[in-house]
């Protein structure tokens, strides 16, 4: 608990450098009561610049024209309402014996946490076992979250596509997950992307998820299921995990680029040595924060 | 058990362990399970232990190295060829029935009946053993069919190569046969795997006749008789030798000889038509002691001289008078001299044709000569001129030639109408002056006189084959005793009737109506010497006592399924070989 604790508290202090993407790009966060970081459509002018193609032409500063003979229009402060649902997968497989999985889920969740904060969100945690609880309040320090052991041994997909928690409307939506269970991605990410400005799906893999530590024989167990299987490790086994692992990897990143989702992937152990979460901060999920 | 099938237990140990070791799996936990190939989840639910069951190569190997260590082991097995096969290799020798009734023969056939042929659980095999290897009946006979056919063996043979009959088992039978020598004389070295030589035989002092010949000269016959001594100590040399039929005594011997010493007596018989006897009176050891020359002197061939050439015809003539073997008539049936090819019903003519050049070529040179041909064997080399027609061309294998030229050939076969076709011009020539011409007659006559009905030889020496001419029309004859009763049959091929080696003793053969009267003479040195003979100890149970031995060898029976099982393992490791290329 105290090394969950320390990692957690090292996240957030990472997570001060960062802040959570609010863009117009996001279409539902229009309207808020925030101002934005961007330039939008609030009653606050910010400045001028020469018209574009595209821009509203409802901002051309007539007066301005006039004057210089100039197509300009005005900038306005961009106004939002952002909220983040931070969606966190418990189940036996993110506490893996031997990987830091459990602490890397954490972290993420706390810098994301403490990046949206910095950002003017709301936010709303989700703890996705059996059945997606949520997290009162999600201002609680993470390890001190209810129910937060990762020791649910069922199908998280099915969770969320039987039991989808009470998403906020046009929020940010982010599931950190391995993925590691048996159903359908356009199922989940459907339900999830379902009135989302943005859905992120955060796949946080241990090193050893991908590419076992296996040679000669070995007696396999799945941590969640129990089952057990005995193989004599050999190259073509090696060949065929790797081989299943990459295709489900693919078909995730497949059915995300069709739902609208973001697909990120981060590798628990040399995530927790930096602290950064260099994927979301590559496709501008996060936002590094100026000094 | 082999040693090979040790090492084979080893190796299936080694293998098991092998497998269980590599069994021993360490536990490796993994988020997933659902990358490791298509797995099914229980539809009930709960764990799932995926027990890993034995492979079935580990089952196939082992499998194949019981077989291999099965088949290393030598197995044995009681199949339809259960019984023991046995080969009794008897000596054929006349020694075998030295002093009967205590002869080494009858010594033999005692132990034989009381113990090999008590032996009901056994497969036998008789070989005579005489110049040539003899198979007694047939082969694998029970006890009581060998019994009833032990009586062929009957020790008649001059010589008993029981090495060459050795070399027959070793050649034509399996290698686990137990083979049984009865002889009477000792092995020369200790006989070696499944071989027993049982010898029967005892140490005697022995005079024997060991050499006997008559042969023609002139109107006389000249014999020779040869006795040697093969005792231990000095010992008396009481014989004769007389002509039977005018009850004369030729020659009374009496004299004392030492160990290995030999008497030889010449002496000239001028009564050719009548036989000579030899034996030895002083010597208890009596089947070397008798020795018969028979008249050799054939029926002088009836021959007709029909030559143009005053000068031929005489030169001819006085050839054949020379040669004492044939008597010139007016016509014949036999040979004719011509130099015209005469054409003839009778199948049995020869025709010598002198081919007269006209206008013949002369040469003195270098005469190549056929030297193992009946017509030139033993010609001296050609000195002399020659005169031929050079047109003439060889048509049959020719014996003497010049260059291309023929000088003498013959056509057609001995048993039939022989061609001699001679190129030779008498009137420009010499030949017929020189060393060659008389024995080039003789050579020609005696050969004829081959083919005239009746045996080759009047005395053979025991243990040779004794061929006989036949008579036209007749296609058998028969060899019969002294008392009437027939000994051998043979039937004639090329009018030729060839019966193998006889006893000594006195025979007629019989051809149609004709018969002649022949003298076979034991005359071995080998056989007559009675100082080695000896006898070994006789077990009781020649045949060995493990008679496990002797049951099929079934090593196949583990070594055709171990093949099948390694084809299998094959397949079933290049299978899995290509399933983990697939990937």
């Amino acid at each position: 608990m105290s090394s969950l604790k320390e990692t957690v508290s090292a996240a957030e202090l990472a997570g001060q450098r960062f802040y959570l993407n609010v863009s117009s790009r996001f279409s539902g966060l229009q309207g808020g009561g925030r101002f934005g970081r961007n330039t939008g459509n609030s009653l606050e002018f910010v400045d001028h610049r020469e018209y574009q193609p595209g821009d509203d032409v409802r901002h051309i500063d007539w007066n301005a024209m006039a004057r210089s003979d100039r197509l300009t229009v005005k900038l306005f402060r961009e106004e939002v309402s952002p909220h983040l649902d931070l969606l966190v997968d418990a189940s036996l497989s993110m506490q893996l014996d031997g990987s830091r999985k459990r602490e890397a889920l954490y972290a993420m969740t706390a810098i994301l946490r403490t990046a949206a904060i910095n950002a003017g969100y709301t936010v709303s945690a989700w703890i996705v076992k059996d059945r997606c609880r949520r997290v009162e309040p999600a201002s609680l320090p993470i390890h001190d979250w209810p129910g937060n052991d990762c020791d649910f041994s069922g199908n998280i997909g099915q969770t969320l596509v039987s039991f989808p928690p009470a998403l906020r409307p046009a929020g940010v939506r982010v599931l950190i997950s391995d993925l590691f269970w048996k159903e359908e991605p356009q199922a989940v990410l459907r339900q999830l992307s379902n009135n989302a400005a943005l859905l992120v799906i955060v796949q946080l893999l241990a090193e050893t998820d991908i590419l076992p530590p296996l040679s000669g024989n070995v007696r396999i167990l799945d941590c969640e299921s129990g089952e057990a299987v005995e193989v004599v490790a050999e190259e073509g086994l090696l060949r065929e995990y790797q081989a299943n692992f990459t295709r489900h990897q693919e078909y995730w990143k497949r059915s995300c680029t069709r739902a609208g989702a973001v697909f990120t992937r981060c590798v628990a152990g040399s995530f927790l040595h930096e602290m950064v979460p260099e994927e979301l901060l590559k496709n501008e999920i996060l936002m590094a924060r100026s000094r | 058990m082999s040693p090979a099938a040790l090492w084979g237990l080893l190796a299936i140990s080694a293998l098991a362990a092998v497998y269980l070791f590599r069994r021993q799996a360490r536990d490796v936990k993994v988020s997933s399970l659902m990358f490791f190939g298509r797995r099914q989840t229980p539809a009930e639910g709960g764990r799932r232990l995926t027990v890993p069951q034995t492979p079935f190569i580990l089952l196939v190997e082992i499998a194949i190295l019981i077989l291999l260590v099965l088949a290393a082991a030598n197995p044995r097995a009681i199949t339809g060829e259960k019984l023991i096969p046995v080969i009794l290799i008897l000596d054929d020798s006349l020694s075998m029935g030295v002093n009967a009734p205590d002869s080494p023969k009858a010594a033999a056939l005692k132990y034989i009946e009381r113990v090999v042929f008590a032996a009901t659980s056994t497969r036998i095999t008789m070989i005579k053993a005489g110049a040539q290897p003899e198979v007694i009946g047939r082969h694998d006979m029970t006890p009581a069919e060998a019994a009833t056919m032990l009586a062929e063996w009957r020790c008649h043979a001059a010589d008993a190569d029981l090495f060459k009959a050795l070399r027959y088992v070793t050649e034509s039978f399996a290698s686990d046969v137990s083979v049984l020598v009865f002889t009477d004389r000792p092995a020369e070295k200790n006989p070696e795997g499944r071989m027993q030589w049982l010898s029967f035989g005892r140490p005697l002092s022995n005079v024997a006749i060991t050499a006997a010949s008559r042969y023609a000269l002139g109107a006389a016959d000249r014999c020779f008789i040869e006795f040697t001594s093969f005792a231990a100590e000095p010992c008396r040399l009481e014989a004769e030798i007389l002509v039977p039929e005018q009850n004369r005594l030729i020659e009374s011997i009496d004299t004392m000889l030492q160990p290995g010493e030999t008497r030889r007596v010449r002496f000239v018989i001028n009564e050719t038509a009548l036989a000579v006897q030899a034996n030895i009176k002083n010597d208890p050891v009596t089947f070397d002691n008798v020795a018969w020359l028979l008249p050799i002197r054939r029926v002088p061939l009836d021959v007709a001289v029909d030559l143009g050439s005053k000068l031929l015809q005489q030169t001819v003539t006085r050839a054949i008078e020379a040669s004492g073997l044939a008597k010139v008539t007016g016509s014949s049936s036999q040979l004719l001299f011509t130099t015209r090819l005469a054409a003839t019903a009778d199948d049995s003519l020869w025709q010598f044709v002198f081919k007269v050049a006209s206008q013949p070529a002369a040469f003195s040179g270098s005469v190549s000569l056929d030297k193992i041909h009946p017509l030139t064997a033993g010609l001296p080399p050609v000195r002399a001129a020659w005169a031929v027609d050079s047109a003439v061309r060889a048509e049959g294998q020719v014996l003497m030639s010049a260059g291309t030229v023929p000088l003498l050939e013959v056509q057609g076969r001995p048993e039939q109408n022989l061609t001699a076709v001679f190129n030779y011009t008498p009137e420009y020539s010499d030949l017929h002056k020189s060393a060659l011409w008389p024995a080039l007659f003789y050579n020609l006559l005696a050969w004829r006189q081959q083919f005239s009905p009746g045996p080759a030889a009047f005395n053979f020496r025991s243990g040779s084959d004794i061929a006989v001419s036949l008579p036209a029309e007749v296609e058998r004859a028969e060899i019969l005793s002294e008392d009437g009763s027939s000994v051998a049959e043979a039937v004639g091929w090329r009018r030729q009737a060839v019966f193998p080696g006889l006893p000594p003793g006195l025979y007629q053969v019989r051809a149609g109506a004709a018969s002649w009267r022949i003298a076979v003479n034991l005359c071995s040195a080998k056989e007559s010497d009675l100082r080695a003979a000896g006898a070994s100890g006789l077990p009781e149970l020649p045949l060995p006592a493990e008679t496990m031995l002797n049951f099929a060898d079934v090593r196949w029976w583990f070594i055709v399924p171990a093949l099948l099982l390694l084809v299998l393992h094959q397949f079933l490791t290049m299978r899995r070989r290509s399933a983990d290329a697939a990937f």
